[in-house]
């Protein structure tokens, strides 16, 4: 007497990331280093007529409606560090790359990997852009569950000592209208 | 998964507000497992619209080499056999693409032919297939050594293409313990 274990899993076909790639997926952190990978995403997006999320990961907690605020709440002391990440969304969206294309900038909380991957899922993504130093390991930067999807990871920085040092760990804080003060970093 | 080491061959065109992707020559490193079915259908289907050169790599790996020559009585002719099989795999491949292919078989270390042929043939991007599971590794994300070495090393960027859910393909029976007595 034998049961039959079915498994959920069989080999499908792989059209989930076929190409042309529709929806892309920028992470940076607004380095120049990071940057390298915008003409990339750019060229793709224009190629297959797709979109491109302009995906940044912080340590503190970022407002959802960042690029809207007024001026003055965020040039309080505690502020500052949102008046300069904002200032970096605006100038890299005013990059040329991105002229006619459809950009989203999605800034948010976290970690860079989990969140990477998440954001992966939740917009359908079908291609991210990584650039390394190539000094380490990827396996910090690029990951895939055993399912074979992508996992996410520290993806511009992901080789970069000095870039990983930009994300500094803060308790997590509710989104609101308004920005809550920002610890110190530890 | 688009890997980026700048500086590195570039297959971009910024010019005049206008973003184009100029490849001239995609080589695709396929080991012909259902993990590189993916990668090939992307490097096909890239190499169609941009009217690029198509290079399809197999390598094989440097073991077997050495295993033909501790065991030559059995790994000789098991050799020779692989060389024939992935010959045969290469012209299939060939064959049912819808564009040309240039073929090439190597034996050696994986990502040290993959980055001699995309460095000799003046590769503007590489296309590999990923399936190496997080869950072999203690949960860590891994892509595998290989293909590390790969982005690491290569001249150009590299298109890491993960497989689909790769499982069992079938149902497997597991036999019901014998109850003890």
């Amino acid at each position: 007497v034998a049961s039959v274990l079915t498994f959920d899993f069989y080999l499908l076909p792989f059209y989930l990331f076929m190409y042309p790639f529709r929806n892309i997926l920028f992470p940076t952190d607004f380095t120049p280093h990071a940057r390298a990978a915008l003409k990339y995403a750019a060229a793709f997006a224009h190629e297959g007529g797709g979109r491109i999320v302009l995906f940044s990961v912080q340590s503190g907690s970022v407002p959802a409606n960042l690029l809207t605020l007024p001026e003055r709440v965020l040039e309080e002391p505690d502020q500052r560090w949102l008046q300069q990440l904002r200032v970096e969304v605006r100038n890299l969206l005013e990059d040329p790359m991105f002229d006619g294309l459809e950009v989203e900038p999605v800034i948010i909380e976290g970690e860079p990997a989990p969140e990477i991957a998440r954001a992966v899922r939740e917009f359908d993504i079908d291609l991210v852009t990584i650039v390394t130093h190539g000094r380490r390991g990827l396996a910090r930067a690029v990951g895939f569950d055993r399912g074979g999807d992508y996992r996410g990871g520290d993806v511009s920085c992901a080789d970069d000592p000095s870039a990983a040092a930009r994300f500094r760990r803060t308790p997590r804080q509710p989104h609101g209208d308004t920005p809550e003060p920002r610890s110190p970093c530890n | 998964v688009l890997t980026i080491r700048p500086p590195q061959r570039d297959f971009v065109e910024h010019r005049d507000s206008h973003t184009e992707i100029r490849l001239n020559r995609v080589l695709l490193a396929t080991n012909f497992r259902p993990s590189a079915n993916a990668a090939a259908q992307v490097a096909a289907e890239l190499v169609r619209r941009t009217n690029a050169e198509f290079h399809a790599l197999y390598v094989i790996s440097d073991y077997v080499g050495e295993m033909a020559q501790m065991f030559p009585e059995a790994s000789g002719p098991a050799l020779s056999r692989l060389r024939e099989h992935v010959e045969g795999k290469m012209s299939v491949f060939a064959s049912e693409a819808k564009s040309r292919v240039i073929t090439h078989i190597a034996e050696g270390r994986p990502y040290e032919q993959i980055v001699r042929l995309a460095t000799d043939a003046d590769v503007d991007l590489i296309v590999i297939g990923t399936n190496v599971h997080a869950s072999l590794f203690g949960g860590a994300p891994v892509l595998g050594p290989d293909i590390e070495r790969v982005v690491r090393n290569a001249p150009c960027p590299v298109l890491c293409v993960p497989t689909g859910k790769v499982l069992t393909p079938a149902p497997v029976l597991v036999a019901e313990p014998v109850p003890q007595m």
